[in-house]
């Protein structure tokens, strides 16, 4: 079965080969030579005519790692590649141009096009053709390779048999690493699970401010008390109301004991918490950390009120859906969330207060 | 064609260089690398490849009805660089003039698209939303006028045109044929072109039906070169389609959410 495979690939390439062979001759000699790279690079295994030495990737591209993200296109967390610029289509693919654009503007170097690649790198088609003179052997030396290492199917099956036992060994360790994290992700669900049904039942509409889905991610629920504070808590005074905090979690002194509290606006904090997100309005940076927002100061974080016009591809922990005059809306922490569809996918825009 | 285009396909033709007349006028004459050995005149794109590349826009443009089946991969950039590739399959059925379905099933997840004459109806499974939109009679009028509006198109939607060559062609600066070439078995004519913002090869059934056997985009203008690739398979162009498939199948309790072009501000 093996050696029929081989001599099926041998047969495979004799024909590529002789496609090649026929190709050349239909679009002629100055083509073909650019063509020949191109196929002997596939038979010697060094893509010759085509990369010609990183040549389709000039350093302004490869250079742009600084430029990249910036417009998120092809951060696709929230659009499933589903359709959103251009994606999928060479017709519409034109949408990119704004994107390149301002890439070429900041990449002047960037050759612009097939021609002025090909105008200012000439030796790239000659390099192609020159690799196939330069390697004429490069298809024998493969057969040669077979006949001087009858060895190499031998050792080949020995590597299968050790695959073999590796993989049923990490198939078993992966299995009980799976089974101890969805253990522990159960526990972890049960109480977050918990500790919102007790900030329901303490707390319910009685929420005017923001708070964030990080006082449950540290296991630390809104309203929960605490007779001392964290040793790393911080004190904090915003609008002359002392608060403590530590690590995402805002605490104020509530009868002799610190309560858990929503962050407060207008506090400002030396650390963001730890579960952020960067949200882009075009002037500083600003952090949406589980549903409440942070703005970077000169001196640290400070809380912010939700703002409006910020678009998120997912609603926080707890938001709750409110219907008003017919339009879905979301709340959580005093922002209000609108489903669109944008770009072929969910979105939710923070807005206005409704009504 | 653009003027622009237009003008850098002449002058393809005149010297066998593709310069964009602004880019031309940047370089100083005196700057200016020696010019191309002279040879003779190649078309921009190869006779051989427009040729193809029109037979299978005619054959499926003039199609009143089929389905295909398309497995694709797309890449995913990480803020960092890296690039990660995720796997979708996309069903298409349409129905000239006016209904068209797509249905999208993706590792980061699944669209369904309806369009029944009337109106478009976007639904995303993973939520109870959707949206509709008035639409124009026809798909053409539909895919050119309505969609870009709205932001966005289904994958492979140059396809799904009277004159998929055409829309395919528009922008192309170079083309060239590669040959026959395997995709899944299967040996197809392989056609690859360059155009400012993106890089594509697309492998053709070398008959009798003259279907795209595989298309893969390179997307130029990002950093990371992005790709997008689909092979193409079932497709049927005697298909018994059952008309409510083209009527949108929502759940109980789904609610209409607006279509809005918002950038999305989170990264």
């Amino acid at each position: 079965m093996g050696r029929f495979f081989t001599d099926r690939k041998k047969l495979a390439v004799a024909l590529l080969a002789g496609a090649a062979i026929v190709a050349c001759l239909a679009i002629g000699v100055e083509r073909a030579a650019a063509f020949r790279g191109g196929f002997g690079g596939f038979r010697g295994g060094g893509f010759g005519g085509f990369r010609g030495g990183g040549s389709f990737h000039p350093g302004g591209f490869a250079g742009g790692g600084s430029h990249f993200g910036d417009g998120g296109s092809f951060d696709r967390s929230g659009d499933a590649g589903f359709g959103h610029d251009g994606f999928g289509s060479v017709h519409n693919a034109s949408d990119f141009s704004d994107r390149a654009d301002s890439f070429q503007q900041s990449h002047p170097a960037a050759p612009r096009s097939a021609g002025e690649f090909q105008q200012a790198h000439p030796e790239a088609r000659q390099n192609a053709s020159q690799f196939e003179q330069t390697h004429p052997g490069a298809q024998r030396n493969a057969s040669q390779f077979q006949q001087a290492h009858p060895d190499a199917r031998q050792n080949a099956s020995q590597f299968q048999q050790n695959r073999t036992n590796e993989a049923n060994t990490l198939q078993q360790n992966r299995s009980n690493e799976a089974n101890t994290l969805q253990q522990n992700r159960y526990n972890d669900a049960s109480n977050l699970q918990v500790n919102r049904t007790n900030n329901w039942n303490n707390f319910n509409g009685n929420w005017g401010g923001y708070y964030s889905g990080l006082g449950l991610g540290a296991g630390i629920a809104i309203g929960a008390t605490l007779a001392v504070l964290p040793a790393a808590a911080i004190a904090l005074s915003v609008s002359g109301t002392p608060y403590w905090y530590e690590n995402g979690v805002y605490y104020a002194s509530q009868s002799g004991q610190y309560a858990v509290v929503p962050p407060p606006q207008g506090a400002v904090v030396p650390a963001p918490p730890p579960y952020c997100q960067t949200v882009d309005l075009g002037e500083g940076r600003t952090y949406d950390c589980g549903g409440a927002f942070y703005s970077s100061v000169p001196n640290g974080y400070e809380v912010i009120p939700p703002p409006i016009g910020v678009a998120v591809p997912d609603l926080p922990n707890g938001a709750v859906d409110r219907t008003v005059s017919g339009v879905t809306y979301f709340t959580y922490g005093g922002a209000w969330y609108q489903p669109l569809y944008s770009g072929g996918g969910v979105t939710y825009q923070i807005v206005a207060k409704p009504g | 064609m653009r003027v622009s285009q237009r003008i850098g396909f002449t002058a393809a033709i005149a010297g066998l260089i593709l310069v964009r007349p602004a880019a031309a006028e940047n370089v100083p004459a005196a700057a200016s690398p020696p010019p191309a050995p002279a040879t003779a005149a190649a078309p921009a794109v190869a006779e051989q490849a427009d040729r193809l590349l029109r037979q299978m826009g005619a054959y499926i443009g003039s199609a009143e009805q089929f389905t295909f089946h398309a497995d694709i991969t797309f890449d995913h950039v990480l803020p960092s660089g890296q690039k990660l590739e995720f796997a979708a399959a996309e069903d298409v059925a349409l129905d000239r003039p006016g209904r068209l379905y797509v249905e999208w099933s993706g590792d980061l997840g699944n669209r369904q698209f309806w369009y029944d004459g009337k109106s478009v109806t976007l639904f995303d499974p993973a939520t109870p939303f959707y949206a509709s939109e008035a639409a124009p009679p026809d798909i053409d009028a539909m895919l050119e006028k309505l969609l870009p509006q709205l932001n966005f198109a289904p994958p492979l939607a140059d396809f799904l045109y009277r004159d998929p060559y055409r829309a395919v062609r528009a922008n192309v600066q170079y083309g060239f044929y590669l040959g026959l070439n395997d995709v899944n078995g299967k040996s197809c004519h392989t056609l690859a072109f360059v155009e400012k913002d993106v890089d594509w090869q697309i492998w053709i059934d070398p008959g009798p039906q003259m279907t795209p056997c595989k298309l893969v985009i390179t997307y130029k203008t990002h950093p990371a070169q992005p790709q997008f690739s689909a092979v193409f398979t079932d497709w049927d162009f005697a298909p018994r389609i059952a008309t409510p498939v083209f009527t949108p199948d929502l759940p109980p309790g789904a609610q209409k959410i607006p279509f809005r072009t918002v950038a999305s501000t989170r990264k």
